[in-house]
């Protein structure tokens, strides 16, 4: 049975959230397996969210932001990388594989390379099959 | 289930508004715009209470249960009138982006398989022996609340170096999940169920005789929620306390003066007072000073099961360790969650406090010098 | 309205932050550009150093708010024919060249796919085609497509060809009869921001450019590694279209010669360490050579950017290209190494030119117009170059950017916002757009109207819309749900509107493309609807779903239809948000009387303004009291002080002198201020608070400064010269004393080229030795007094390791000579790093907790684009207390600083954005993690009946939520990105909506 994955992307109103824009006003093209979520910063992103779409049924997450140095609030990216580092460790832990978690800094500017952040991140979400496939006790 | 159900399995309509519940409640002392007897009265009236302030802010301490006349299971009906508030749209303040809850979510729909043993050196358990250690959610918290001072694998670690020492290599469950505890103290029955239901089979296939916890809540929803395992359930506290009745327990000196606070798990909940005071004043150098509420009178660390922590909580916290001050210069605790919210409270604006925060277990495991 | 306007010529970053300064300040802005878009050369920049921030993500915002500002007319297409009348009542005539599409135009590119016609986009340095109706890129604004008649087949209907007619499916959008139309307006004064120009590599005959394919313009360059140019970014050979092994960048390709352009151009040395740095971001194991005459990274940040570069294995030659040839497959740059003394032809795969930037083209025929005078190099001239650098010679006309020689963004944008000081003198007229913004709306149960855009094709050629639509409808709480050809439409609009209130709409969604492009739109017209605009939601279905899923049909409609599921989700939680306004105390401090804190003064008060000045010292002036003559024109620096002294008693500024800032409480617009003076202690309000606090010198401990008699700092050696004639002795200058070295690796900025006028005027009668590690003489005269300095004999060596001093000698390893030089000397002359004011900075960051850079500068908000304002707002920054400068870097900040304390004090009460912290108290246990984590310093814990609480100053609050994800127990709320939002919107991406 064909199986197409689930996966939220969050995407900060500066960078990454413009660069989906641009991505799209150029035409790169990516698979529709993504839901964006608009954020106004990566450091709003609560590692409650995330917990809390694997728990719904997500199969990948994918935190987007801007480049480091670059944050609109000085340095919420920062306290972003800080938090995935911490789920990268948690999810871990709950079974889940860390690797279902992403972390990308896409620019305004960078269309081409969301385009290309989310084939790849699809693809790997793809190899890994569904986030309950057969990794249950 | 209805209200009237509620009120019944719990005695709550036995309730003759005599207050004694409100004067005693910790929340109601600290604030709270609502008290055990009103919300009893408003229940007898069959008001609506799915927005009662007092139904998710209840510690269910159980403080209010040691006086009441009319031997009212408050606690217990704070916990159905949880569930009922769910039905109607009501939910708690969940703590830290309801991270905790989550999991425990995500444990019950059973479509992980947990990897929380990393820390944990083999070497000090065994693979079929017929005691095991309980390990809990520690090592998630731990995780989770790192920058809150979250410290209880260190805890789990101290049991099984004081278990050694007593001459037990104890086994570790690697497929234990969650207790359910929190989830059924938030009226989350079918999470409670389906954790309950994994962790039955998990016990009954390891064929142990024996369970200890460090932790009081997977020992008290184990001992009175959990249908009966056939297998002997212990507190840590017990075990070394047994050994230092057997006289087979022995201890380095420790120059402490310490006071010992009682989790409500451990004690109102399960009668535990004795047994880690026994072991505390066998160790020579430790001074063992009450606070001016403690035993059955014990007051609580100021939250419970990750929700609703609030200004009442920081208030209730601080009063606390004003009495922990005023005792000793170190308070004890005998609970992974009581450590982690003091820690919490330490770290915060206003603390002002001259006290250091030890794990009973831990204090054990450095004095104890075995058999 | 036109009585009070302002011209602003130029419409890139310079004449934006101008528009914008003057129309926050509520005057009203002609903002007129000669092509068809705004944004200028920013727009093609990829990165910008010294922080790679990505040039259109900082600059967009910027144009936008330009574009749709009330107060800004923006006329693109557009050139001043003439100027008449003076300052306070000139008469302009524009000339507005037609587009031949009007507004309707939606961007939707369906023309530009039909269009026959293509050539090289200008855009792309013609690295890339456009067609003759196009859109140079995508951000461009304002985004209605352009014809380029000179290249349509239908030029005067000789053909018939009207394919984008055709193509185009919006009615009344593109029109061929468009007439050109002359505008007359009515000015109080003007600024230029006409930027400059580039010299053509042509001409520049050994580079081979033009020659050889690989020959490549660092703007070219740019493009190529652009995310959005014509390669996506990817690095690779114009001939061969391999990736390059090797580059050798080429610096002052034209500049500093006399055969080109005498001046130094400012910008190339960073640029080129950008460029670099971003070819080795892009090929890892590509090799890089940069060959250079002295890398003048003289700005804040620049010099560690400079140490980064060579630290990433970047090549850094001295010594300034002679030819490149080409060889077979490569190509051979000529140089003489002059540090090792040997001609190297150093093969390579590409070679990046950075040619000189010039005036603007037309420059002579735009200074005819204003009739204003121009430079010896060309430029604007500057009333004053010390201390009216931002005046044109003409009252009344302003000048900014390169208008007056070679600049950085961050240097033009500050001298942007001082030109809007000047020029809103003139304008006495304060106007800002009154909005009434509707409260009503999230009463009762949500009932959501959803509007589903088609997009012409854009949409509806992937996506089901209608079945998209039908789902909609059936979604709960949703009461209205229809499909719309354009959903931004002025039909559409009318449609939205006229639903919201037959229908008793309260949240309405758009599916159609970005909030970011269109968000606003929508939520004007829920504002029309009166219902408050934060009740609006919008699905991207169009950028991030019909554009990149177009080979998926079926697929992008079930994902339309979650995007809307999702939005209904969000929408059922959605709240009015009333953005709350704060008032504002109509007066301005001053902290520090020398020249930047004189200039914001007297800025503020030839505005009107209530000022106060506080000075620490007894006297005002601050360091231009220690100084002689000024380079680069020598005039006299007390004289320049005289004049201002005299403006300042004319005029109504309060001055306390002897007087510090004790303490400061409040926030933007209310601030109480503690000043202690001789007379006691007094506390004041004020709006806004200027902070000019200047700097403190290095005191030497090197060189036997405290042992020898004669060793003395630059400074003491103005001193002595304002004394009397110097005389037959021998005078060793040495420079960079601390500064660019391990402990304090900044460059000073002001230092060498000082120092070169001091050396050229004692050179007269001495001897004079001048010690250099780079010669960063970058301002304006300064390139041309090393010049006199050497035509005067002055002799210079290049320092690596330090050199050393007995009293007698100078010790030296020079460079060029490769020799331990042993230099008599009279008077060692040391010129001194600057640093920060330390006392003072210390007494911010404990008033205001304004955050430091590294060497302890206050931080600006933007390095490239807030170099005035603090990160806190309503504290802005004038001279050195964010960094060394020069003097007449010092005035323009200050000036800057001055037009964003009056854009402030124009307005009795300031609107706060909605989207902001929140604190329910009842969860707060105070425990200050939200307050360490706010970048703002917008979060205090504060006292409260029976306790504390976090308390979120809205004022101060910018919305990123940090805090919201750091409270442990859910007190923090963010406004409009509630948790409980984003939760929604997650289960209903997995289906489950509430």
């Amino acid at each position: 049975m064909s199986w197409d994955p689930q996966i939220l992307v969050f995407a900060c109103n500066w960078c990454s959230y413009g660069g989906a824009d641009a991505a799209g006003v150029s035409r790169f093209q990516y698979p529709p397996d993504v839901q964006i979520v608009r954020v106004m910063c990566s450091g709003r992103v609560d590692p409650g969210f995330v917990l809390r779409a694997f728990n719904k049924g997500a199969d990948g997450v994918l935190v987007t932001g801007c480049h480091l140095g670059d944050c609109h609030y000085q340095d919420g990216n920062y306290k972003a990388e800080k938090r995935v580092e911490m789920l990268y460790t948690l999810l871990g832990q709950l079974g889940i594989q860390s690797e279902r978690l992403g972390l990308e800094w896409i620019s305004a500017a960078e269309g081409q390379r969301f385009a290309n952040v989310i084939t790849d991140f699809v693809g790997k979400i793809r190899r890994l099959g569904p986030a309950n496939g057969g990794e249950g006790p | 289930m209805t209200l009237q159900d509620s009120m019944q399995r719990t005695n709550a309509q036995m309730c003759y508004s005599c207050g004694k519940c409100t004067a005693h409640c910790p929340v109601v002392r600290v604030g709270a715009s609502e008290s055990p007897r009103e919300m009893v009265e408003r229940a007898q009236l069959g008001r609506d209470l799915t927005n009662d302030d007092l139904v998710w802010n209840c510690l269910t301490c159980k403080l209010c249960q040691n006086y009441c006349p009319e031997d009212v299971d408050f606690i217990g009906f704070i916990r159905e009138v949880r569930g009922l508030s769910r039905d109607n749209g009501g939910k708690p303040e969940y703590t830290h982006g309801e991270m905790m809850q989550t999991m425990a979510r995500i444990f019950a729909s059973g479509k992980f398989k947990q990897n929380k043993l990393e820390w944990l050196d083999r070497s000090k358990t065994s693979h079929d022996g017929e005691v095991a250690l309980w390990i809990g959610c520690g090592p998630y918290v731990d995780t989770a609340l790192k920058d809150h001072g979250s410290d209880q694998v260190n805890i789990s670690n101290a049991a099984l170096d004081v278990l050694n020492m007593l001459g037990i290599k104890p086994r570790v469950l690697d497929e234990e999940v969650c207790c359910g505890h929190d989830a059924l103290w938030i009226g989350e029955d079918e999470t409670f169920e389906a954790l309950m239901d994994k962790n039955l089979e998990v016990i009954s296939r390891s064929e142990i005789t024996k369970l200890v916890f460090t932790c009081p809540e997977g020992y008290e929803v184990m001992k009175h929620e959990y249908p009966d395992m056939g297998i002997e359930l212990a507190h840590i506290s017990e075990v070394v306390a047994d050994a230092v009745d057997d006289g087979v327990a022995t201890f380095d000196k420790m120059e402490k003066k310490v006071t010992y606070q009682d989790p409500c798990r451990l004690g109102r909940f399960l009668g535990i007072y004795d047994q880690p005071r026994k072991v505390l004043e066998h160790i020579p150098g430790i001074e063992l000073v009450e606070m001016e509420h403690s035993g059955k009178r014990s007051r609580c660390c100021g939250v419970s099961a990750w929700i609703n922590c609030n200004q009442n909580s920081k208030r209730m916290q601080m009063e606390r360790l004003e009495e922990a001050e005023n005792a000793a210069p170190t308070l004890v605790t005998n609970c992974p969650k009581c450590l982690t919210h003091f820690n919490c409270v330490k770290n915060e604006d206003g603390f002002d406090k001259e006290i250091e925060f030890m794990d009973w277990t831990v204090l054990v495991s450095k004095t104890l010098r075995g058999v | 309205m036109s009585a009070s306007s302002v011209l602003v010529i130029g419409g890139g970053i310079a004449g934006i932050q101008a528009s914008l300064d003057l129309a926050n300040a509520g005057a009203h802005v002609y903002l007129i550009e000669k092509a068809p878009f705004l944004g200028g050369r920013m727009a093609q920049l990829f990165k910008t150093f010294p922080t790679n921030d990505c040039s259109t993500c900082i600059e967009a915002p910027l144009i936008v708010e330009a574009h749709r500002h009330s107060n800004i007319d923006v006329l693109v297409d557009s050139e001043v024919m003439t100027v008449a009348g003076k300052a306070g009542d000139f008469k302009v005539k524009v000339l507005k060249k037609p587009k031949y599409v009007n507004d309707n135009c939606t961007s939707c590119g369906d023309c530009f796919d039909a269009c026959p016609e293509a050539v090289p986009n200008e855009f792309d340095v013609g690295l890339k085609l456009r067609k003759a109706i196009y859109l140079p890129f995508p951000q461009a604004v304002p985004s209605t497509y352009t014809i380029d008649r000179d290249l349509c087949l239908n030029k005067g209907h000789l053909i018939a060809c009207e394919k984008c007619l055709e193509a185009c499916e919006v009615e009344n959008c593109i029109d061929f009869e468009m007439k050109a139309e002359m505008l007359d307006l009515d000015v109080v004064s003007i600024i230029v921001a006409c930027g400059g120009s580039v010299l053509d590599p042509r001409s520049l005959e050994n580079y081979g450019y033009g020659k050889f394919e690989n020959v490549i313009t660092n703007m070219e360059f740019e493009r190529l590694v652009s995310a959005s140019g014509p390669t996506e970014g990817e690095l690779i050979e114009l001939e061969g279209m391999e990736s390059p092994k090797r580059i050798t960048f080429v610096l002052c390709a034209g500049s500093r010669d006399v055969n080109f352009q005498g001046y130094c151009s400012r910008v190339c040395c960073m640029n080129s360490i950008k460029e670099a740095l971003l070819a080795k971001e892009h090929l890892k194991d590509v090799e890089i050579t940069l060959l250079y005459m002295d890398i003048r990274s003289f700005g804040k940040g620049f010099e560690e950017y400079y140490n980064r570069a060579k630290e990433m294995g970047i090549k850094f030659v001295r010594g300034k290209a002679s030819d490149v040839t080409k060889e077979e497959e490569h190509l051979v740059v000529r140089v003489e190494n002059t540090e090792e003394g040997k001609i190297e032809d150093m093969e390579t795969d590409m070679v990046v030119l950075a040619p000189p930037l010039l005036p603007a083209e037309h420059i002579g025929d735009l200074a005819k117009v204003l009739d204003i005078k121009l430079d010896d190099d060309g430029f604007f001239k500057m009333e004053q170059v010390n201390v009216l650098p931002l005046r044109g010679t003409k009252e009344g006309i302003f000048l900014c950017g390169v208008a007056t020689g070679p600049k950085d963004i961050a240097d033009s944008v500050a001298e942007a916002s001082g030109a809007a000081s000047g020029a809103l003198s003139y304008a006495e007229k304060r106007e800002h757009p009154i909005v009434d913004i509707p409260e009503k709306g999230g009463e009762g149960e949500p009932r959501i109207g959803v509007f589903v855009c088609h997009c012409g094709n854009n949409i509806a050629g992937v996506v089901d819309v209608e079945d998209v639509a039908g789902y909609a409808g059936e979604l709960p709480n949703v009461v209205h749900s229809e499909n719309t050809l354009f959903a931004c439409a002025d039909s559409t609009i009318e449609d939205i509107i006229n639903t919201i209130r037959e229908k008793d709409l309260n949240r309405i969604i758009v599916a159609a493309c970005s909030p970011k492009t269109h968000g606003d739109l929508f939520m004007d017209a829920l504002i029309e609807a009166g219902i408050n605009p934060y009740l609006f939601e919008m699905s991207n279905i169009r950028n991030q779903c019909s554009w990149v899923h177009a080979d998926e049909p079926e697929r992008a409609t079930e994902k339309s239809k979650t995007l809307i599921r999702m939005s209904v989700a969000r929408a059922n939680l959605a709240e009015p948000l009333i953005a709350e306004t704060s008032s504002v105390t109509k007066s301005a401090l001053i902290v520090g009387g020398g020249i930047a804190g004189l200039t914001a003064a007297l800025d503020l008060n030839a505005q009107g303004i209530d000022v106060t000045l506080i000075e620490k010292q007894e006297e005002l002036g601050g360091r231009l009291r220690e100084l002689h003559k000024l380079s680069p024109e020598g005039i006299e620096a007390s004289k320049l002080l005289t004049q201002k002294m005299k403006d300042l008693l004319k005029s109504n500024v309060n001055v306390m002198t002897s007087a510090t800032l004790d303490d400061v409480k409040g926030y933007v617009g209310n601030f109480q201020v503690t000043i202690k003076s001789l007379e006691g202690v007094t506390t004041k309000d004020f709006g806004p608070i200027i902070l000019a606090i200047g700097s403190d010198l290095y005191e030497p401990t090197e060189f036997g400064y405290e042992d020898y008699e004669n060793v003395i700092t630059n400074l003491e050696l103005e001193k002595m010269m304002e004394e009397g004639p110097i005389e037959g002795k021998t005078i060793s200058f040495i420079q960079c004393v601390g500064a660019r070295n391990e402990e304090y690796p900044g460059c000073s900025r002001y230092c060498c080229e000082t120092g070169i006028h001091q050396a050229a005027q004692v050179a007269e009668d001495n001897k004079v030795n001048f010690l250099y590690k780079d010669m960063r003489t970058f301002g304006k005269g300064a390139e041309e007094n090393y010049k006199i300095a050497s035509e005067k004999g002055v002799r210079f060596f290049r320092w690596t390791e330090q050199p050393e001093f007995d009293g007698n000698e100078v010790k030296v390893q020079d460079v060029f000579s490769d020799m331990t030089l042993a230099l008599p000397t009279d008077l060692l002359v040391l010129s001194v790093a600057m640093r920060p004011n330390q006392e003072t900075v210390e007494k911010l960051v404990e008033v205001l907790k304004v955050p430091l850079s590294e060497e302890g500068f206050l931080m600006e908000k933007h390095v490239k684009l807030g170099p005035v304002e603090s990160s806190i707002a309503g504290v802005y920054l004038a001279g050195c207390v964010s960094g060394p400068k020069r003097l007449d870097e010092s005035v323009s900040s200050a000036s800057g600083a001055a037009a964003k304390a009056a854009a402030l004090l124009s307005k009795d009460e300031i609107l706060v954005s909605p989207i902001v912290a929140f604190v329910r108290e009842d969860n707060c246990r105070w425990c200050a993690r939200c307050s360490e984590v706010c970048p703002y310093s917008a979060i205090d814990i504060v006292e409260i009946e029976g306790g504390k609480v976090a308390w979120v100053n809205g004022a101060m609050c910018t919305g990123c939520g940090a805090c919201v994800v750091e409270c442990p127990t859910k007190a923090m709320i963010l406004k409009g990105f509630k948790d409980e939002q984003i939760e929604a919107q997650i289960d209903a991406m997995m289906g489950e909506l509430a």
